[in-house]
């Protein structure tokens, strides 16, 4: 084989990387007495790992297409409005990498030429100084380098599974939340590392799906999608579930202290505060906690790690809310008897009233 | 995944063209002008050895993108498999870092007297690299 036929095999191979086909090569060689060990019943590994590595005869290069599916793009797309960055890590060489990315719309047409969005996994793996252990903690060695890269960085090519260890590692040193999906062995580090793993549920190995939290049945980026919306659903309905909460019963606090300093005895009796909020409150919290996922749920940013679940907002909701219900309280309360007319029929009124109405305020 | 080109001294383009009686991808054949032209080629018997040997037994999805190459070609697997692969095969199962995989295998056809053949399967410029000779059409 001289210069020219390789470099000639290299265009071939380009050719095919730009049409988003992975290339695999075939090749073979007879083996001579003697080498890899004397029968090769018992060969050591590095035997036949000198024996691969040279003087091998080509047979021929498949260039395989892996289709992407129609609705990839699109869910792509739509995570992103969700303010989630999607990062491509593959051991496919660049050129394909390149070409699924902007397939998959991973990579914009504009981001293609930029050097810093594709990178290969070892270049990447000594760029960021490799994994170093500090105070017990692992971290990327270079993080300042680390930092810089990774808005720009897109897809990691010929990556290795030290590398997309080290990757997981760093963003989650920047403080990010990572998700990683994989199929084979070599992800499930990552999957473990990463705060949620999705195997891959029909073509994943039983190690990546040990490691990781979620799998996916339909083996569809699709349903990555999904589990993101299902995800900010179930957060938003503890809050939703909280705020009612707080809201009803700082009401029925400040009503009970305030009626038990003021009036001769508490508005509130204890089986009411108990119906209130056993009963009353379990079934309505339970109808807000249920509501399902909408699409609109993938419109906004996420919540950082370290936000609180009751919000700034929540806050001003619950005490505005307590207020203004303890404020219309107290007006039938202590003003009821001059507003509410009294029925001159005392026959009709059920035997205890002071009973009926504070259930009653209760429930407004 | 489909193989849908290969290179073996020339390009050739598999049709991906599904028979519409068995539902099932259309059948191909390596004697034909398209491809190899003569049914002896050199070429097709080793991609079907190199393929049908050198393939772990649970497959990833590019292998089996290429065993279903070897279905549409009508290349029974399972005795190419039986003549080949003796009892204690020796195998290289496919790690990311080497990026390839390998079996050696039992040699009947060279009449070497030592019969073994190393095949080897992988990321293409790294398996390339290694190569000395090439197969010409």
């Amino acid at each position: 084989m001289t210069d020219e036929i390789k470099s000639h095999l290299d265009n071939i191979i380009t050719g095919y990387a730009k049409q988003a086909l992975r290339t695999i090569c075939l090749a073979y060689k007879d083996v001579m007495p003697g080498e890899c060990g004397p029968d090769h019943d018992e060969p050591k590994d590095q035997d036949v790992k000198d024996l691969e590595k040279s003087g091998l005869t080509m047979i021929c290069i498949f260039g395989i297409m892996d289709i992407v599916r129609p609705e990839v793009p699109g869910a792509v797309e739509q995570i992103h409005r969700a303010g989630v960055t999607v990062r491509m890590v593959t051991g496919d060489n660049i050129v394909t990498a390149r070409a699924i990315a902007v397939n998959c719309n991973i990579l914009k047409p504009e981001e293609v030429d930029d050097y810093r969005c594709c990178m290969e996994g070892p270049e990447f793996y000594d760029k960021m100084g490799g994994l170093v252990v500090r105070n017990k903690k692992e971290e990327v060695g270079n993080f300042r380098v680390f930092k810089e890269q990774m808005p720009y960085m897109k897809v990691m090519a010929r990556s290795r599974p030290e590398d997309k260890y080290l990757m997981v590692t760093g963003l989650r040193q920047m403080g990010c939340t990572v998700a990683v999906t994989g199929d084979g062995t070599n992800d499930a580090p990552a999957l473990k590392k990463a705060d949620v793993g999705f195997a891959m549920g029909k073509t994943g190995t039983d190690t990546c799906k040990d490691a990781a939290d979620i799998l996916i049945t339909d083996d569809n980026f699709k349903s990555i999608v999904k589990a993101c919306m299902w995800g900010r659903n179930v957060y938003d309905n503890i809050k939703r579930f909280l705020q009612f909460q707080l809201t009803v019963n700082v009401g029925a606090c400040i009503i009970t202290f305030v009626g038990a300093i003021v009036g001769k005895a508490s508005p509130l009796q204890p089986i009411q505060l108990l119906w209130v909020n056993l009963i009353m409150d379990s079934l309505a919290s339970l109808a807000l906690a249920t509501e399902m996922p909408k699409a609109s749920l993938l419109l906004r940013a996420p919540q950082n790690r370290d936000d609180y679940i009751v919000s700034r907002k929540m806050i001003k909701h619950i005490l505005g809310q307590a207020f203004w219900q303890c404020a219309v309280l107290f007006i039938f309360l202590f003003a009821g008897e001059y507003l509410i007319p009294e029925s001159t029929k005392k026959h009709e009124w059920p035997e205890k009233p002071g009973f009926v109405f504070p259930g009653r305020a209760a429930d407004f | 995944m489909k193989v849908t080109r290969i290179y073996a001294g020339k390009n050739i383009d598999i049709p991906q063209e599904i028979d519409e009686n068995t539902g099932a991808m259309s059948n191909l054949s390596w004697s034909d002008s398209s491809y190899f032209g003569k049914a002896d080629h050199p070429i097709p018997m080793h991609i079907e050895h190199g393929i049908a040997c050198n393939t772990a037994e649970k497959a990833g999805a590019t292998d089996r993108a290429m065993t279903e190459l070897l279905e549409r070609v009508q290349c029974d697997t399972k005795k190419l498999c039986d003549k080949h692969l003796s009892e204690h095969k020796i195998r290289f199962p496919f790690s990311s870092k080497r990026k390839r995989m390998s079996t050696i295998v039992e040699n009947l056809e060279t009449g070497n007297s030592y019969g073994k053949r190393l095949h080897v399967k992988g990321a293409s410029e790294i398996v390339k690299n290694c190569c000395s000779h090439y197969l010409d059409d």
